[in-house]
């Protein structure tokens, strides 16, 4: 019964980090389950939204609830890598010896959120890609390890797309999901202005550390999965690549380039957390077909065709789920 | 391992062996279906035991696989319940990690099995085996549809309105050879000249050996009639009367044309009264010149008629021509008594060479005709069937039956049918009677034949196509006339 205390206690801390981040956050039910499945999982998320829904709040209460430092970066185009990472500076010691000091920059953080990625140069963004797939940083010859859990959230805002800088696949890659975070329903923006009317700040109070992260990250890994399904996944993972022989019709008609292996990587670890968030210990098919438009929608790239078609990346994602037997 | 689902697996074995024997004799009740319907639509009999074996052979070949098929593993049958029961792959996960250990693995399999367990016996039915029952009566359902219809019967010969009778099939048969050897018998017994009678014997022999392959009516006959014509070309050219006689009507000589007239023909050899009016004539004149004369023309048509010396006929008038040389040479030395009595024996002696030499000719002509009669009779071979060289024989021995020829009429097959023409018979073969134990011509004894088949048909117990194909056989045979009465 142990084993069984443990998983319990996994869903007891899942249901605790919901209940709490639900007093800062109305509705987005989707988008914080998937996040906080993602920092289990050890990913970074990429959120797209328009301003004010959340975006930001949500980091600050997660922060809150995870008992993690939390740093928020506002990415403009005039950000260096060194205003993110840190930099090198001059000290005057009390002897008056002058000594190179490291300043560590806002990256070091437990919760990193990026503000608006997409705004800063791609030598900023590059300087984010070495932190989120090695969480570490190296500056002047020297790195430095950040604590784990490190996890970043980065936005895009799809309004501004004047002045901003595409993220290249290679970055894209690194985020575990893309997630879209929808305007309120009218219920919900009712809900928001009022809760806001009470108080703009964070309520949520810490339930977990760190270390309990690390312990669900641990135990999550052990769900067991069976070759079927990987198989299925692999299938999924390769049927986006049109090049291939043996590829999905989808894939074919309207995907000009597919996901990296990255994606299965990704489909499996958060599966598993996924899996035991709803009660289940073993991952089912439905687990990653639920996943299939976080994990895939930002690593393929329709083609005109699709465009011409009125499709998007997540129809595509939907009928390429549809295609692929089980 | 979970003891329901062990339970479980082994319903799912047992619906599988299920299934597979349905499949399987679904299978051989169908193969079986084909082979009877299409043995029945070729009017063929059908044949229980190949359709029989062929139909299990059929049946094991799809059974066994189906069954090695359908035949549930413990992955199998975990996928299958995983579904039933919506258990989202928990089963197929416990079955796979089955013996390992470890915090969620062991919470899993706890998990599955109390899951199981609170599953009701019902939902762990097997497959519902209907879609494979109903596949099972269509094929029932069409096996017995196969002994319900009806066979097709034997192909009648189509109704053209023309006269079709027996097919034109012939065969050498121990009577036809028995009838060809009795004449190569008579021919080597006959008066023909031995040459002659050679060629004709060998002739005989090899028709039968030519006929020996014949299958059709038409084949035989233009065997037989070649045969004839190689027959007929011996007498032409073993004879000598046509040739010499053309070359002394082509004399100058008005003697030589007399006595051409005057020695008659080989049916009837010398005309007496022109050879006595001829002998009187030289009798009474007695003289050498006019004897020089006839015996010098005479030798000079017989030289220029080319036939062979030792012909019997040219000797004959050879030597009446030098015994006239050799009187008209002594004549002088004579009295004309002795003159008169000398050309007397001249002439009678020839007329004795001359008669004799006509005669062998004749029977020469005689046995060859009657041979080619023979053969005309054995072999069923009409008038009509002869080529020109037999109907119009070019070298006509006068007074001969050939001499006078004329066109024979036969009793042809006319066109008509039934009730459109004269009295026909499909064969003027000649048939082997029992009763008489003759051969006798086939349209003879046909009446009787009909008579009998007409009794036949009333007394067995034949089908009505099969009585109707006999009549249509016999009518083809024997046709009358409505108007011959």
């Amino acid at each position: 019964m142990e084993n069984m205390e443990k998983v319990q206690r996994f869903n007891e801390l899942i249901q605790k980090i919901k209940e709490e981040l639900g007093k800062d956050m109305v509705g987005q039910a989707d988008i914080i389950d998937s996040v906080i499945m993602a920092i289990i999982a050890g990913g970074n998320v990429l959120l797209e939204g328009v301003p004010g829904v959340g975006k930001t709040r949500l980091v600050r209460s997660l922060g809150r609830v995870l008992n993690l430092p939390f740093s928020r970066i506002q990415f403009t185009p005039d950000l260096m890598p060194s205003d993110v990472t840190g930099t090198v500076v001059i000290k005057k010691e009390a002897n008056g010896e002058m000594k190179n000091v490291f300043r560590k920059g806002p990256i070091f953080a437990n919760l990193v959120l990026a503000d608006e990625i997409n705004r800063a140069t791609p030598k900023t963004q590059s300087s984010m890609l070495e932190v989120m797939q090695e969480h570490k940083v190296t500056v002047a010859n020297q790195s430095f390890a950040l604590s784990e859990p490190f996890f970043v959230l980065a936005t895009e805002n799809p309004i501004e797309q004047d002045g901003t800088y595409p993220l290249p696949e290679a970055q894209m890659d690194r985020f575990m999901f893309k997630l879209i975070m929808k305007f309120p329903e009218p219920q919900e923006l009712v809900d928001v202005v009022k809760m806001t009317q009470i108080t703009m700040s964070e309520t949520a109070e810490a339930v977990i550390n760190g270390s309990d992260i690390l312990e669900m990250r641990a135990l999550a890994s052990t769900v067991p999965v069976i070759d079927e399904i990987l198989d299925y996944t692999v299938r999924l993972v390769s049927g986006t690549h049109p090049e291939l022989e043996k590829t999905s019709d989808v894939a074919k008609k309207y995907i000009k380039y597919g996901a990296s292996p990255r994606a299965a990587q990704a489909f499996i670890t958060c599966a598993k957390v996924r899996a035991l968030m709803n009660g289940n210990y073993n991952v089912s098919y439905e687990d990653i077909d639920a996943l299939a438009k976080p994990v895939l929608r930002h690593r393929i790239k329709i083609n005109y065709t699709a465009i011409n078609d009125r499709l998007t990346v997540d129809d595509v994602i939907g009928m390429l789920v549809k295609e692929t037997k089980k | 391992m979970n003891q329901k689902f062990l339970k479980f697996k082994k319903r799912m074995q047992v619906s599988a062996v299920l299934r597979a024997v349905m499949c399987a004799i679904g299978v051989g009740l169908l193969v079986a279906a084909v082979w009877i319907t299409v043995d029945k639509l070729n009017a063929r009999q059908v044949s229980a035991a190949w359709c029989g074996l062929t139909a299990v052979l059929a049946a094991v070949a799809v059974g066994v696989p189906v069954g090695l098929f359908l035949r549930p593993t413990d992955k199998t049958a975990a996928k299958h319940l995983d579904m039933r029961l919506d258990f989202q792959e928990r089963l197929q996960t416990m079955i796979a990690f089955e013996g390992e250990t470890g915090t969620v693995v062991e919470a899993q399999r706890a998990d599955t099995v109390r899951r199981l367990d609170e599953t009701a016996k019902k939902q762990l039915r097997t497959k519902n085996l209907l879609p494979y029952l109903i596949p099972l009566l269509i094929a029932a359902l069409l096996f017995a549809t196969a002994f319900v219809i009806p066979g097709r019967t034997p192909e009648m010969p189509p109704d053209t309105g023309e006269t079709s009778g027996p097919v034109d099939v012939w065969e050498l048969t121990d009577w036809h050879i028995t009838a060809v050897r009795e004449l190569i018998a008579y021919v080597k017994d006959s008066d023909l000249e031995y040459d002659g009678k050679i060629t004709v014997v060998e002739t005989l022999e090899q028709l039968l050996v030519d006929l020996a392959p014949v299958k059709t009516t038409a084949q035989m006959k233009s065997v037989v009639t070649s045969a004839m014509v190689k027959i007929n070309r011996v007498t032409d050219g073993i004879n000598t009367y046509s040739a010499i006689l053309a070359a002394m009507d082509a004399s100058a000589n008005q003697t030589v044309k007399d006595f051409a007239a005057a020695i008659g023909k080989p049916s009837n050899p010398i005309q007496e009264s022109k050879y006595q009016e001829l002998k009187a004539s030289f009798t009474e004149q007695s003289s050498a010149n006019g004897a020089d004369a006839f015996a010098s023309a005479l030798s000079a048509t017989l030289s220029a008629a080319g036939v062979p010396m030792d012909d019997p006929l040219y000797r004959a008038l050879k030597g009446f021509s030098d015994s006239l040389a050799s009187f008209a040479d002594t004549v002088a030395d004579l009295t004309a008594d002795e003159a008169t009595a000398a050309l007397s024996a001249l002439f009678d002696t020839a007329a004795e060479n001359i008669s004799a030499a006509l005669m062998q000719q004749g029977a020469n002509r005689g046995v060859t005709d009657y041979v080619n009669e023979k053969l005309m009779e054995i072999f069923g071979i009409l008038w009509g069937d002869l080529p020109d060289e037999l109907k119009y024989p070019t070298n006509i021995e006068a007074g001969t039956d050939r001499g006078d020829y004329e066109e024979k009429e036969d009793e042809t097959v006319t066109d008509g049918g039934l009730g459109g023409g004269d009295v026909i018979y499909g064969s003027d073969d000649a048939v082997y009677d029992p009763d008489t134990e003759t051969h006798v011509r086939y349209g003879d004894v046909i009446d009787d034949y009909d008579a009998l088949k007409t009794s036949e048909l009333e007394d067995r117990p034949l089908s009505d196509e099969l009585k109707d194909f006999i009549d249509q056989y016999f009518a083809g045979l024997y046709y009358k006339n409505e108007n011959k009465n």
